[in-house]
């Protein structure tokens, strides 16, 4: 019975390990700006949501609100 | 990734010439189950056998012809109308949006009206419904996110438990008609104003809840791109994808950027051995001003690398081009002249072929094989007379709108099956730079200035257009920067860059690249211009380091080392040079990338070092 239990516990573990080792899903991505400087050149001296709300308006047309970026920034930092 | 710099301009301008000298002489060449239960097990993978079976084996197999349109924001007569047009067309199946908004008003009040009459409506024509379940309900979003009013519909609601409430409402409500669900229609940033696991979320929960509600449901899930290679990649192996049973596909607008994503997509990563059995692939629709002849085109793509449906705008659908397809069966595909592909068909009435080009062309089929002069003689003939005056076959002139043609005189020609990456790359018609070492971009190169690395057909992009200028006598792209408020949609800070298909496509970082940028110094001092990359990387476009380039009027050559690179012609890009940040513009001279061969070690970085102007 205890090898059985072994046997269980493995492939759980194994399972999770694939879960995790798995890439991210492309589902709705935004350039990833987690890695730069808040407040710097990289990020034109803005704070890293401010950043990203440029840049998404440059590339598609659309301006995210405040919170929406800061949620995003928040999951990439999250992420990183 | 490092970033690091070195000043060799002169050697690779040097490599550059010597690159373009070599390529252009080389171009000259448990316990046992009981009886009835293993029996209904026997049956089930039966099914799932046949439901999962790859496209490929069962070659030859139209799509399913689907209409992508709002039937509940349509009158009755219109309706009607619509569906009647659409039945003609050979449409057997429509997708549209489950709006959240008009089912569910206010919270907890439930209207299917417009929506149940649209089923049925389409029922009645034997055609299928698949719903796409969003928009976003405007009073689910949550007032702190601050979304535009009318923006809200592509938000995400505050709380799952809201969306699994009109999830369960609406599979109950029509799990007796609609077998086929969606989640939101494109996860993506114009689609989607939420984070990824927003997103998954969403998905997930949709799909576990219709599960348990209808066992027959298919969920599908759609991509975030069009044709979107890497993305779907990506998205395939994490276990939402896995989740799902049908991946769904967008076509872009232009068809010559179809063939390729489709070929390393339905061969490479859906076709590769470690994913079978394959993934049913579905074309959900086309990105916004792809034409009608692009649609059908798009459909007879999805037709060759065998995608079980492809939905079209209704508007496209017409039964001009579908009619001449009905009870044809594919069998093989050729290249007759660059950018030309030609799809041969059998049908009732013997076979057929259909050609399309992206631009005007006149393709000749090949002569015919004249019988040889030991035949003539063996069938008693005198030979003069046997062999024909060779006469040049009339030639057949197709463009973007396809075309069918008599496929006798061609049939020599039909490879079976679908074309492959190399295929596909073969057929552009134009150089295959797999082999060389290096691609670049050389404004000051009178021959090749794009050699194998684009800027041009870029300049239209959001942030992109850069100017051609001369800067101490040298051809140079430049930013046009602003900081204006007024002025920030003519902002242009990126230089964006496509390497060559055939050159790098979609290899999953196996590649490790250097990019060497040179650019004149900051005229304004130091630390008053800088550049990064932002790239198609395996986890999506990221940044590399912040380069400051170094004072003076000098020429500066900056290296950086890309070990994760993905490119796939995502958004139509690979990479780009941003050098928002600086209080100067940019020039750029140059641009190199170079595969790095693992045997020779990286050269270390350095600090950046002017070379002479000039």
């Amino acid at each position: 019975m205890s090898g059985k239990w072994w046997v269980l516990v493995v492939i759980v573990l194994l399972g999770t390990m694939i879960a995790l080792a798995t890439p991210p899903a492309s589902a709705a991505e935004y350039t990833n700006v987690a890695g730069l400087q808040p407040w710097s050149a990289e990020s034109d001296y803005m704070s890293l949501p401010g950043y990203l709300r440029w840049m998404t308006f440059k590339e598609q047309g659309i301006w995210l609100s405040v919170p929406e970026a800061k949620r995003i920034v928040a999951e990439q930092i999250a992420n990183m | 990734m490092a970033l690091g710099a070195g000043g060799e301009a002169h050697r690779r301008g040097a490599d550059r010439q010597h690159v373009a000298v070599a390529f252009r002489q080389r171009r000259s060449r448990g316990a046992k189950p009981s009886g009835a239960a293993r029996l209904r097990l026997f049956l089930g993978c039966l099914l799932l056998a046949v439901a999962c079976q790859p496209r490929e084996a069962l070659a030859g197999i139209r799509p399913v012809l689907g209409a992508n349109i709002d039937l509940a924001a349509l009158s009755g007569a219109q309706r009607a109308a619509a569906l009647d047009r659409l039945a003609a067309a050979g449409v057997t199946s429509v997708r549209m949006e489950l709006d959240w908004n008009r089912v569910e008003p206010k919270p907890g009040e439930f209207v299917w009206g417009a929506f149940d009459a649209a089923v049925s409506d389409a029922r009645a024509r034997k055609i299928a419904v698949v719903l796409v379940l969003g928009p976003c309900a405007s009073w689910a979003v949550n007032p702190s996110w601050q979304v535009p009013a009318d923006q809200k519909p592509r938000s995400v609601p505050k709380s799952v438990e809201l969306w699994r409430r009109y999830v369960k409402a609406s599979v109950l409500h029509f799990r007796d008609r609609v077998h086929c669900w969606q989640v939101r229609e494109q996860p993506n940033a114009r689609n989607l104003r939420g984070t990824r696991s927003d997103y998954l979320s969403l998905l997930d929960s949709a799909t576990r809840l219709i599960r348990s509600l209808d066992p027959k449901a298919i969920m599908i899930a759609p991509e975030a791109g069009f044709l979107d290679v890497g993305g779907i990649d990506r998205f395939a192996a994490s276990p939402s994808g896995r989740a799902a049973d049908v991946i769904g596909v967008y076509l872009p607008a232009d068809p010559s950027r179809m063939t390729l994503p489709w070929a390393v997509l339905s061969q490479e990563v859906l076709g590769s051995p470690e994913a079978s059995p394959r993934k049913p692939v579905w074309v959900l629709g086309a990105q916004e001003g792809a034409s009608a002849d692009a649609c059908a085109i798009g459909y007879l793509l999805a037709w060759v690398f065998g995608a079980d449906r492809c939905y079209l705008p209704a508007d496209a659908v017409n039964a001009e081009w579908t009619r001449p397809l009905r009870d044809l069966a594919y069998e093989g595909y050729t290249s007759p002249a660059p950018g030309a592909w030609m799809l041969f068909f059998a049908g009732p009435s013997g076979p057929a072929a259909i050609a399309w080009s992206a631009t005007a062309t006149a393709i000749a089929p090949p002569a015919p094989a004249l019988p040889t002069v030991e035949g003539a003689a063996a069938a008693g003939e005198d030979a003069a007379v046997a062999l024909p005056a060779s006469s040049p076959a009339p030639s057949v002139a197709i463009g973007p709108r396809f075309t069918v043609i008599p496929a006798a005189e061609w049939q020599t020609l039909m490879r079976p099956g679908a074309p492959t990456r190399s295929d596909v790359l073969a057929a552009r018609g134009t150089a295959d730079l797999a082999n060389l070492p290096m691609v670049y971009l050389d404004c000051s190169m009178a021959e090749h200035p794009e050699f194998g690395l684009y800027n041009r057909a870029l300049r239209s992009l959001g942030g992109g257009a850069c100017l051609e200028e001369e800067r101490q006598g040298r051809s140079c792209l430049r930013t046009c920067m602003t900081y204006r408020q007024e002025e920030m949609a003519q902002d242009s800070p990126w230089l964006y860059f496509d390497v060559d298909d055939s050159w790098l496509y979609f290899d999953r970082g196996n590649t490790k690249l250097v990019v060497t940028i040179e650019c004149e110094g900051s005229y304004l001092g130091a630390e008053k211009l800088g550049l990064n990359l932002v790239y198609d990387s395996t986890t999506g476009y990221r940044f590399t380091r912040w380069q400051w380039v170094g004072p003076g009027y000098d020429w500066r050559s900056y290296r950086v080392v890309l070990d994760d690179v993905n490119f796939s012609n995502r958004d139509g890009w690979d990479f780009r040079i941003n050098a928002k940040g600086s209080v100067q513009d940019l020039w750029v001279s140059a641009v190199t990338i170079e595969k790095v061969v693992e045997a020779e070690p990286l050269p270390a970085p350095e600090a950046a070092a002017p070379v002479p102007a000039g």
